[in-house]
């Protein structure tokens, strides 16, 4: 499916190559990149496991809530 | 195989690479990315071992995952920026004194970014494979939307904000306080 051609997203990775001081075509996996941020923080990384149903229900959320901002904006 | 439509190698490069390393800088890491990752190398490596038309299955099954994996990130990413937005909206004199542009552009992005987000929101809810890429393109969309949403404010007036709000209230109270002692002696000084 090539029906929904995304935006240049300008952001995304940039950050990252100025934190780490690498291309991200110098990295294979995602384990390598995580691996490569935590030497550079000196830290572990908050590791997140995803739920779909509080994701669809905080998205839910976050638009009522936008809508209504939106109104008394 | 780069001339395949579901191309797993371009999909990772292209929009999940660059996605989750934006996540990875916001200091969050994702255990579904490196376990879907996984399970598309294993395809990957079983269809390597393949001639080319038995591999097609396990490039499918190896696209797939990357999808998902992409979904997840993407859907990270979006409700990320999108409760950072709605964090500065929420607060009315933040969004009026941190403002780089108009507040008709204030709105106007805001409206776009919404409508993205929720466009992509609405994707997400159908689970089929191919409504789940689509839903990543969507909720790319929606982050780069919310992101230039939130460029129209300056970052060192948002991050200073509570500061200089405090130190505002305490210098409007203190006004008047001095003013109100001012007051009192010259009160007490005219009636004695």
């Amino acid at each position: 499916m090539r029906t929904t051609p995304s935006k240049e997203s300008y952001f995304l990775g940039k950050g990252f190559e100025e934190l780490v001081g690498k291309k991200l075509d110098q990295f294979h996996t995602p384990a390598e990149m995580e691996e490569a941020i935590e030497e550079k923080l000196g830290r572990k990384l908050k590791s997140v496991s995803l739920d779909p149903e509080k994701m669809r229900k905080q998205s839910e959320k976050i638009i009522e809530q936008s809508r209504l901002l939106l109104h008394n904006l | 195989m780069t001339d395949r439509e579901n191309n797993p190698y371009k999909f990772y490069r292209e929009i999940v690479e660059p996605m989750y390393a934006e996540l990875l800088r916001q200091g969050i890491k994702l255990e579904s990315v490196t376990e879907k990752n996984t399970k598309a190398l294993n395809a990957l490596a079983r269809a390597d071992s393949k001639d080319s038309q038995n591999a097609q299955s396990d490039y499918e099954i190896a696209f797939w995952f990357i999808v998902d994996a992409g979904f997840d990130v993407a859907q990270k990413i979006a409700v990320n920026l999108s409760s950072q937005a709605n964090e500065i909206l929420s607060d009315k004199e933040k969004t009026k004194w941190c403002a780089r542009a108009p507040k008709e552009k204030v709105t106007e992005e805001y409206k776009n970014a919404l409508k993205a987000f929720e466009a992509a929101t609405e994707k997400a809810t159908i689970s089929t494979p191919s409504e789940r890429e689509a839903a990543v393109y969507l909720f790319k969309e929606a982050a780069t939307a919310y992101k230039v949403w939130i460029d129209l404010f300056d970052p060192e007036l948002l991050e200073d904000f509570k500061y200089f709000h405090l130190k505002n209230a305490v210098r409007i109270h203190g006004v008047g306080f001095i003013v109100g002692v001012l007051a009192s002696v010259t009160a007490a000084f005219i009636m004695m």
